[in-house]
């Protein structure tokens, strides 16, 4: 088959117009370079000088010109400090020079590095420059947008401070969990009856008695005192969802033989939470007085906290039999995956 | 399509059409039917691991779903539903004290004390939590169970409800006859602190020993749910039952006025506690000159029969001259605006105002009736169907003959003063959240930008700044 061809009309070859300013442009980076034989190349902007000659350290250039001439050097180790040395010969201290005898053995506060001074350009020097030359026109200074922001006229408040914090946002304003919980309550689509019933399970939290501390309940690591839980119930209800949150799942799937083997599988922080508000919800929903939902839901989070909850058990189940079969985890060589998004330690296991 | 002359081309290229040439296509098959292969038949294709048989097998298979295991839960005892619904908790451990200054009897009527809060008097010694949560002033959409205690913010509504407090006692306006009654409406939108200032007043009034009466919902007294009788004098339909509630607690409420322990001996007040004439109570009691007034209410909270004269006699002897002042209150006076839920004998829906307690409030707040020196206190609310009568009253609108408006209501309101109950002001809206901010509920700092912000959210209105503080919903 012959290849295709294409014919292009005229019309569509024109240029078009560029939505561009007429203004020259004045991003360096857009702009290409260039380059004419009769342009002296640009002299680099700082010249290598004579001070910046590479040369040992003066002890070390001792010991070179001592292994050279075949005696001993003037100091037996490279790198002697100055101090040590003023203290150990006093004839040296005649010979060592004005800026040292002061401050034996105390480090300089200042630099001695050479830096290349740039001699003036002689055909014009600073005096004459400004004497005669016009004054260039002061370049204004660089506006920042809070000055911006203050200056707007007519304005009774400034502007915002970007970037916006994250609740900012009209349909992401509560924290992610928050939202999770809600999403997790919700039957039906209503989400303002979720929202209300959320709002009972904080208000719940409030007004309860602060939780007791128990011994051996795995609460998440850097937990505030549990005292001070009931006037941040946000804090509350995450500390117990994160805390009896599991780190895997158990994923049943067949091995060799035809017997389907338990494979642990890693979860995001996301699913982890789901996990627990199922467990939590299902204990609730378990116990024996007549509460309304919020009641009964806030109950079982004071619960988790002191560490009475049944989700606890379920987490350890789930997290022995994931230990068990550890030798089942498939790490799957053909699936490449960046570090940096590995966000779970499969070596824990 | 391809043109067949390019443009602006030299030369021609060589071009082959290859489906041009002499050769026809046929749009049909020339092969013999019978060479065909076979047609399928049709249904789903034999798979080689499930044979027909056993798929049939499977899909008759009846699968047996678990019932989930429901739990048994006890049945709510009598009254177990309401007393949780009306639970008052006016106290959180969690929260962090607030010093607050006391909502002191010194405080009527002061207007440099607007725009703060002030911690309502609840010492040991003090019993005015007590008897307000005996009147049932106290309510649950209030939001006390937040804080460590019940704290309320003294606004410039406070004041002229401290006013009219402070005309009766000073005796202003008083008629020939030494009374002195004030009558007067809160009105406003929803959430805007009308109960509140209704707490307010009784707070003052318990302080300085007056005799309150408080109807705390006025929705209780037409929604049909207490026994009802009509009495042959009036035309008027009797409600004992709840008459008993309201007396046990105004007996409550009140006990140290009705002993007359506060007074001096040489008060006429301590007088007025002994029944200066004799009254009937029900068909066979009578209740002799000098009897206690104390005694008489608590002979007829034991037996609701009595209850409606006893209510009376104790309405009689306030208006008397010598006795204490009194506070008549009431809460959604819109509910007692609409007919009511009650049918008489030939089912006919019974007009609120036909309803022996409701009349003799709107009596009291019309002037028909009046105390010696008392306050009537009503306020309207916002939870109510459409009260157009009632709307166009408070407007001061007259009743426009082509408007089916309920010829009674505007009447029954007459000469009362309206109270407009108004948003917060930005000083009063800012002690509210620093009370919020302190008691450690609110985490957000009380800065400019985060004040502005909630005010404007909330648009001063008290009930969604607490929503816009600390709630998800508001």
């Amino acid at each position: 088959m012959l290849p295709r061809t294409a014919s292009v009309r005229s019309s569509i070859l024109r240029i078009l117009p560029r939505h561009t300013s007429l203004a020259p442009r004045s991003n360096p980076v857009l702009l290409r370079n260039f380059a004419s034989r009769y342009t002296p190349p640009p002299t680099p902007s700082k010249p290598i000088g004579p001070s910046q000659d590479v040369l040992p350290h003066i002890s070390e250039e001792g010991a070179i010109t001592a292994g050279i001439m075949g005696g001993e050097g003037l100091y037996p180790m490279p790198g002697v400090p100055i101090g040590e040395m003023l203290r150990t010969d006093p004839t040296a201290l005649q010979n060592t020079p004005k800026l040292f005898k002061g401050i034996p053995g105390v480090k300089r506060e200042y630099s001695t590095t050479a830096t290349p001074i740039e001699p003036p350009l002689p055909e014009a020097p600073a005096d004459i420059a400004s004497s005669t030359a016009p004054a260039p026109a002061p370049t204004p200074p660089p506006v920042s947008p809070d000055a911006f922001a203050l200056t707007i006229p007519g304005a009774k408040y400034p502007l915002p401070k970007l970037p916006l914090p994250s609740c900012s946002h009209l349909k992401h304003r509560y924290s992610t969990l928050l939202e999770q919980v809600t999403n997790f309550i919700m039957i039906g689509g209503r989400k303002a009856k979720a929202e209300s019933l959320v709002d009972q399970i904080l208000a719940n939290l409030r007004t309860r008695p602060a939780p007791k501390p128990r011994e051996g309940t795995p609460l998440l690591p850097g937990t505030p005192a549990l005292s001070t839980l009931p006037l941040d119930p946000i804090q509350y209800l995450q500390t117990a969802i994160d805390s009896v949150s599991p780190l895997v799942k158990i994923l049943m799937l067949k091995g060799g033989g035809g017997a389907k083997q338990p494979v642990p599988y890693p979860l995001r922080l996301r699913q982890r939470r789901r996990f627990a508000l199922t467990w939590i919800s299902a204990a609730a929903d378990k116990k024996k007085d007549r509460l309304g939902f919020a009641e009964r839901f806030a109950d079982e989070v004071v619960a988790v906290v002191e560490g009475r909850s049944s989700a606890w058990e379920k987490r350890s189940q789930v997290h022995k039999l994931a230990v068990v079969s550890r030798a089942n985890v498939i790490i799957d060589p053909g699936r490449t995956v960046a570090p940096s998004k590995i966000r779970f330690p499969i070596a824990v296991l | 399509m391809v043109s067949p002359i390019l443009w602006r081309c030299p030369q021609m290229p060589h071009i082959i059409y290859p489906f041009k040439s002499g050769l026809r296509i046929h749009s049909f098959t020339t092969t013999s039917p019978l060479s065909a292969k076979p047609l399928k038949p049709k249904g789903s294709p034999p798979s080689s691991k499930m044979n027909p048989g056993k798929q049939r097998m499977q899909s008759s298979k009846v699968h047996v779903k678990k019932k989930p295991i429901m739990v048994q839960k006890p049945a709510y005892e009598v009254g177990q539903r309401k007393e949780l619904r009306k639970r008052i908790v006016l106290s959180n451990t969690n929260a962090i004290p607030v010093v607050l200054p006391t909502m002191t009897a010194d405080l009527i009527g002061n207007e440099d004390a607007a725009g703060a809060m002030f911690a309502l008097p609840s010492r040991e010694a003090d019993t005015i939590v007590d008897r307000l949560r005996a009147l049932e002033a106290f309510q649950t959409k209030q939001h006390w169970p937040f804080f460590y205690r019940p704290c309320t913010l003294f606004r410039k509504e406070t004041v002229e409800v401290g006013r009219l407090l402070e005309r009766v006692m000073r005796r202003e306006g008083a008629g020939e006859d030494g009374r002195v009654n004030e009558r007067a409406i809160l009105h406003g939108y929803y959430g805007c602190g009308r109960s509140m200032l209704l707490l307010q007043a009784m707070t003052w009034a318990l302080q300085k020993e007056w005799v309150v009466i408080a109807i705390p919902n006025a929705q209780d007294l037409v929604i049909g749910h207490t026994e009802y009788e009509l009495e042959g004098n009036s035309h008027l339909w009797l409600q004992k039952a709840y008459t008993t509630d309201l007396l046990n607690r105004v007996l409550e409420a009140n006990q140290k006025t009705l002993k007359g322990v506060g007074f001096p001996s040489s008060c006429p007040a301590r007088a007025m506690m002994k029944i200066s004439q004799s009254y009937r109570l029900g068909r066979t009691d009578e209740v002799q000159k000098g009897d206690l007034m104390k005694t008489v209410l608590e002979t007829a909270v034991l037996d609701p029969l009595l209850a409606w004269d006893a209510f009376n006699a104790l309405l009689g002897e306030l208006s008397l001259p010598g006795s204490p002042p009194a506070l008549f209150a009431l809460d959604n006076l819109n509910q007692i605006s609409i007919p009511s839920k009650y049918r008489d004998p030939a089912f006919n829906a019974i007009h609120s105002h036909d309803l022996a307690l409701p009349n003799t409030f709107l009596a009291y707040l019309s002037g028909k009736r009046g105390f010696h020196k008392g306050v009537t206190l009503a306020a309207t609310s916002s939870k109510c169907s459409r009260t157009l009568a009632l709307d166009a009253a408070l407007e001061g609108r007259g009743v426009d003959p082509y408007e089916r408006l309920d010829p009674r209501i505007g009447p029954s309101i007459e000469g009362a003063q309206i109270i407009h109950v108004d948003s917060l002001s930005k000083e009063e809206a800012k002690a509210l959240m620093d009370y919020y901010n302190e008691s450690g509920i609110m985490k957000d700092p009380v800065d400019i930008a985060t004040f502005n912000e909630k005010y404007a959210v909330s648009a001063g209105n008290p009930r969604d700044l607490f929503g816009a503080c600390l709630r998800i919903r508001q």
